[in-house]
């Protein structure tokens, strides 16, 4: 306040009220609305000051300012006082004067800086000598090279991922101003200033936002276009930066609902059984959003009843967690769920949508996550004649999937990248379709060769012994080997169990092959016996159960062994 | 070994070419031994006129580890 009274001692107070006055003649809450304004007392002057010989100063918004008001902030003391307050509090407005009609009525007219020095240049064949030494001294103030002076030794200081950097003004100012060869170069990377296009980008539209550099300060035109042209993404997308910090995925305890999903087997084998491995993180993610929606279909029960009960069931980690082909009806909250531990996975930043965390299913970006310079989002896909839940299956366009990014290139890129890979799966469902048909046709007109069941596990057990491998590398191998050499025997089948190494203290994977005939025969194959490949009597491997040598891994039975016996291993 | 039972199958084309096209779609997927029965697998082998003292070590080969991808 001290600072408002130092100029209020110079107005003409005849012309003017000091804020005091205001508050005594129309009360103290109107204070607050001219604390930064000069209140005339006449209504003839505010006449005078608004509507008598004025200029234009701003064609585009028919901005007008008159040349009086000019003339009187530059000579009379009090007003100049008043203004030079404004300048050096870097206010937007350089001046305002206000005339009060009564305590809800004030007009007012304003005056930018910019709309200032535009008048000045205009009138400066008109000011007098003190006039011109003022406006001289202010035009000075508020040009780039008092900015680049004033900000000449410092850094600012931006956090990007919550890394802390500081980067030099100087070389903030000079992307601003620098000329438009040296600015090209800048934006092909040829000329490099130690830091990250994107992130010099974004510590720029920080700086100059933070600094409130356009108002303080009068720059050219081209200086403004460039910089517009930087804030709003076109020439550099830097629109990710520091996006998607925040996940939203936590329940009313605080604990993280995505960290407790875990994809069933069955779902997580479906999405990874024709991936290409060459794809990127981001390529994935795209990839495994089109199989959720290929393999998971709308809950009618869900969607056409509404009860609270079937939400609080849906909404249950455990039940998530059995999602998969099989038991495929999906709420949005399951679907999103799903896809952002997916993200997790891949190290991916996601922000689930708030209101999808509340109940609520439909509208846009219920989940968005980002990658480099992509920004996406993906809404609801409950309403069925617009959800790619449908569009997946027949092959329609994916309308739910899209880009944020205000930047066009970037945008293309994103949509571009879709399509590839929409298009890469729907090719490999054309060869598989063409496969699968392939075999069927050929197995109408082949002559069949019975091959015994010893042929076929002597083939197993060869194969297997010839490569040594060990763990999960043979059994995912003998897995799929049993299946090619017995897939035309249905009285066979294969359970993997487990079996402790006490010395390493790992589990080690056992296999039950079971041959029902009028009885059952079993083979183990036991990668820690001496015999890898041996036969067993129903006992012995009935004995070995009950004795802890082997666990179940999981909930499949044996065929001949009752259920009650052995234990499941808990890990 | 997969590549010369495509080389095979293409020059079988022109003694019955409706069959062979046939064998030759499904020996187009890499994994196709895998995702074929033993019994499908080894007549496709005696189709592509593989000797019968050679089929089951061909067969063993094609179903090897070394064969195999996720």
């Amino acid at each position: 306040m001290a600072q408002v009274n130092a100029y209020e001692s110079f107005l003409n107070k005849s012309n003017f009220y000091t804020q005091e006055e205001v508050a005594e003649t129309f009360g103290q809450s109107i204070r607050k609305n001219i604390a930064s304004s000069l209140v005339i007392k006449k209504e003839e002057l505010f006449l005078e000051y608004k509507e008598t010989d004025l200029i234009t100063v701003n064609p585009d918004e028919k901005k007008q300012v008159s040349k009086k008001l000019i003339h009187d902030l530059l000579t009379d003391e009090g007003m100049n006082k008043y203004l030079q307050t404004n300048l050096d509090n870097d206010l937007g407005i350089a001046a305002r004067i206000d005339f009060i009609i009564d305590k809800d009525t004030i007009v007012s007219i304003k005056l930018t800086r910019k709309d200032f020095i535009t008048a000045l240049n205009q009138m400066s064949s008109e000011l007098s000598q003190k006039e011109l030494m003022r406006s001289a001294v202010i035009k000075s103030s508020c040009l780039l090279f008092s900015c680049e002076q004033k900000y000449r030794n410092t850094n600012h200081r931006i956090y990007v991922n919550d890394k802390c950097l500081e980067i030099p003004v100087s070389i903030l100012i000079n992307i601003l101003s620098c000329s438009d060869e040296t600015f090209t170069k800048f934006l092909d990377g040829s000329i490099n200033y130690g830091y990250a296009k994107d992130i010099l980008a974004y510590a720029l539209v920080d700086f100059v936002e933070r600094e409130r550099i356009l108002i303080k300060y009068v720059l050219p035109e081209e200086l403004i276009t460039r910089y517009k042209n930087i804030k709003n993404y076109s020439l550099i997308d830097f629109e990710s930066i520091n996006k998607n910090r925040i996940k939203n995925d936590t329940n009313e305890f605080g604990e993280s609902i995505i960290e407790k999903i875990e994809m069933s087997e069955q779902l997580n084998d479906f999405l990874n059984a024709e991936i290409d491995p060459k794809y990127s993180k981001f390529e994935k993610s795209i990839y495994y959003y089109i199989k959720l929606c290929e393999v998971f279909s709308l809950d009618d029960d869900y969607y056409l009843k509404i009860s609270p009960s079937i939400h609080e069931t849906h909404e249950e980690t455990e039940n998530i967690n059995k999602k998969n082909q099989y038991d495929n009806k999906i709420t949005m909250y399951e679907f999103f769920a799903i896809f952002a531990s997916i993200l997790a996975d891949l190290k991916m930043d996601y922000t689930l949508d708030q209101e999808l965390m509340n109940g609520n299913d439909f509208g846009n970006k219920k989940i968005t996550f980002k990658y480099g310079e992509y920004l996406v989002a993906i809404n609801s896909l409950a309403v069925p004649e617009k959800s790619d839940i449908i569009n997946a299956k027949i092959n329609d366009k994916l309308v739910n999937i899209v880009s944020l990014n205000k930047n066009q290139i970037t945008k293309k890129k994103f949509n571009e990248l879709v399509a590839k890979i929409y298009a890469d799966i729907q090719e490999k469902k054309r060869v598989n379709k063409r496969f699968k048909d392939s075999v069927a046709a050929y197995k109408q007109t082949m002559q069949s060769s019975k091959i015994s069941t010893v042929d076929k596990l002597y083939i197993l057990l060869k194969e297997i012994t010839r490569l040594d491998l060990k763990g999960m590398d043979m059994v995912g191998y003998e897995k799929k080997l049993f299946k090619t050499l017995f897939s035309s025997n249905t009285n066979i089948s294969i359970n993997i169990l487990a079996r402790q190494n006490k010395q390493t203290n790992y589990l080690t994977p056992v296999t039950i092959i079971s041959v029902i005939d009028h009885d059952c025969t079993y083979f183990i194959i036991d990668e820690m016996s001496k015999e890898v490949l041996r036969s067993v009597s129903i006992e012995e491997l009935t004995s070995l159960l009950s004795d802890n040598v082997y666990y179940y891994v999981d909930n499949t039975e044996i065929p001949g062994i009752s259920k009650y016996v052995g234990d499941k291993i808990v890990r | 070994m997969l590549d010369k039972l495509r080389k095979q199958a293409k020059i079988l084309m022109a003694v019955d070419n409706e069959k062979y096209s046939i064998i030759l779609d499904i020996l187009a997927r890499d994994n196709c031994f895998f995702e074929i029965s033993m019994e499908e697998a080894l007549s496709i082998l005696r189709d592509l006129k593989v000797k019968e003292e050679d089929i089951i070590k061909v067969y063993l080969d094609l179903v090897s580890k070394e064969n195999y991808s996720d």
